[in-house]
């Protein structure tokens, strides 16, 4: 695995001692580690704290940044369902036991909520004692998250029934779906990049759509799976700007397409290199670990 | 605070097939919003009925109507129609953010509440076929849904701004979800865009903010933008804008700092060392 370098020196977890979440739904405590919250609804704020403990001059001994230099912690909210940001008063960092604390109105999120708690560099100080220290404001030097499904999250590909006659497809009762990319943009929201279009001029599609549950329309969902699946990979190796050392947004398009070829458990270069020397063997692969699940 | 009837895709999509082989007075002849047979968010305390749905409709198709509805209009009047209705929509839905995040709310909106208004807006009328044709981005996407966007670009950007934008532009800034929804970070991006346009008049403005964006997007990945005030946003966003329009040969009205003794050490040390 490549590791990505962030160009500044940055804090193992061992140096922020005693680090502990707290988090409650409306009244409720949620326990350490869990991660579901069953009966959260949008009239239930969530209440987080991070506590630590930090022995300042050790810490920025280990930045090599000196002692004047000023470090501040923040909490950071994300939901998967609303776009909305949201975080803490930004807490200047001092030595000793200390704590952030953040309140999410209950009905500005939706879906799973990921928070973040980081430590960044607020001042830089007079003189930097290494080349590595970081440098600029904002350089994050620490970096913790805690994930919480508020309700279901499972992604819904937009499946639209849809005539491609009214898209000027000649002869298009014989097409059966349509894979559309509104953008290539990696950082974009996945469920509006990503388009699955089934064409109710298609007397097969129709039927699948007017009994979903049949024999039938098992075989083509699973048909149409694969080949969903398989026409996200060749996006994937298409795309120039990917790569699966960026941590793309779980709700992005990025995020989709690296999860593809993580599926086929290789680099990006290697999949890419395979692909070319033999796509069917590649595709075959990648239909075991799609039919298999 | 509201939570709105909802419809699923596949109902809405189905809808619209029989939709758009009408004509716009026949579509507002069979509105009929007295009695709401939908689903709602399942634990909604306030549900928004009849009179709020009817109050909505008689508010965007006024609106609209201002702007020449039903008559066909010139793409510049469908613009400040969005500019005008935007707001409006905000203030008047007090719908829940949570709740706005639903695409099935919005699918509800465009197919039982104000269809016709909707084909006015984005429909092309095909006297051929006799049917309508309109893109399904401006039905089903969230982030191009003819009523929604609007509501979500006056909620993350306040109405002054979302009234200024762009459309593309709003799309470019809203569709990011690291950089759309935070507010201070947004709101900056867009005020910086438009004074630079006033200052540069440049036709690439919508070239430039694609760079300023990706930048900015690279940048936050060893840089956070939460632990900054608003004005080092504003700083920062400033020195992307100058960044991109170097790289693009614009001119920025946007005086460029001497280096600092610290930007010449950077420098130097990124110059000293070999590349692999």
């Amino acid at each position: 695995m490549q590791a990505i370098s962030v160009g500044h020196l940055t804090l193992p977890f061992e140096n922020v001692s005693t680090f502990a979440w707290d988090i409650a739904i409306g009244d409720a405590p949620l326990a350490d580690g869990e991660t579901l919250s069953e009966d959260w609804t949008y009239y239930d704020d969530i209440y987080a704290k991070c506590s630590f403990g930090l022995d300042l001059d050790e810490t920025l001994h280990r930045l090599r940044l000196p002692s004047s230099a000023l470090l501040g912690a923040v909490l950071i909210a994300r939901s998967s369902g609303t776009p909305l940001i949201m975080r803490s008063d930004v807490h200047n960092l001092r030595n000793g036991r200390q704590q952030i604390y953040l309140t999410v109105p209950g009905y500005q999120v939706s879906g799973a909520l990921s928070l973040e708690f980081q430590i960044s560099l607020l001042h830089a100080g007079r003189t930097s004692e290494s080349p590595f220290a970081p440098k600029r404001l904002g350089n994050t030097v620490f970096r913790i998250d805690r994930k919480i499904i508020l309700e279901g999250v499972a992604p819904r590909l937009p499946m639209l029934p849809v005539s491609f006659a009214d898209h000027g497809i000649p002869s298009s009762d014989n097409s059966l779906w349509w894979l559309r990319l509104t953008t290539r943009d990696l950082a974009a929201s996945a469920s509006a990049a990503i388009w699955l279009w089934l064409n109710i001029d298609n007397p097969s599609i129709s039927r699948m759509l007017e009994d979903s549950d049949s024999p039938d329309a098992q075989a083509w969902l699973g048909f149409l799976e694969l080949d969903f699946m398989r026409q996200l990979l060749r996006e994937a190796l298409s795309n120039d700007e990917l790569s699966l050392q960026v941590s793309y947004p779980e709700e992005s398009l990025g995020y989709v397409l690296s999860s593809v070829v993580r599926m086929l458990g290789l680099s990006l270069d290697q999949v890419r290199q395979r692909y070319q020397e033999d796509p069917g063997r590649v595709e075959a692969e990648l239909q075991a670990k799609v039919g298999g699940r | 605070m509201l939570c709105y009837p909802r419809m699923p895709l596949y109902e809405a999509s189905l809808a619209w097939e029989a939709l758009r082989r009408q004509s716009l007075s026949e579509i507002g002849a069979s509105i009929d919003l007295s009695t709401v047979q939908a689903q709602y968010y399942p634990l909604a305390r306030q549900r928004a009925g009849s009179e709020e749905l009817m109050g909505l409709r008689s508010k965007i198709s006024g609106i609209a109507e201002e702007f020449g509805f039903p008559s066909s209009v010139s793409s510049k009047n469908l613009v400040e129609f969005d500019r005008s209705v935007g707001p409006e929509v905000h203030a008047q839905m007090t719908i829940m953010p949570a709740d706005a995040s639903s695409i099935d709310v919005w699918n509800f909106i465009n197919t039982a509440v104000v269809p016709d208004v909707v084909l006015w807006r984005y429909g092309k009328f095909n006297s051929q076929g006799k049917k309508w044709s309109i893109s399904e981005d401006r039905l089903f996407d969230m982030t191009r849904t003819t009523i929604g966007r609007l509501w979500w670009r006056v909620h993350l950007l306040g109405v002054e701004l979302a009234g200024r934008l762009g459309e593309d532009e709003v799309v470019n800034l809203l569709e990011k979800p690291r950089i759309g929804g935070y507010p201070m970070l947004s709101r900056a991006l867009g005020t910086r865009l438009l004074t630079f346009s006033s200052e540069s008049n440049t036709t690439r403005r919508m070239e430039l903010f694609r760079d300023v964006t990706k930048r900015l997007i690279r940048k936050m990945a060893v840089q956070s933008v939460f632990i900054m005030t608003a004005e080092q946003i504003d700083e920062f966003v400033t020195s992307l804008f100058v960044e991109s329009a170097a790289a693009l040969s614009l001119q920025t009205g946007v005086p460029q700092a001497a280096p600092s003794e610290r930007d010449n050490q950077e420098r130097a040390f990124t110059t000293d060392w070999p590349v692999f």
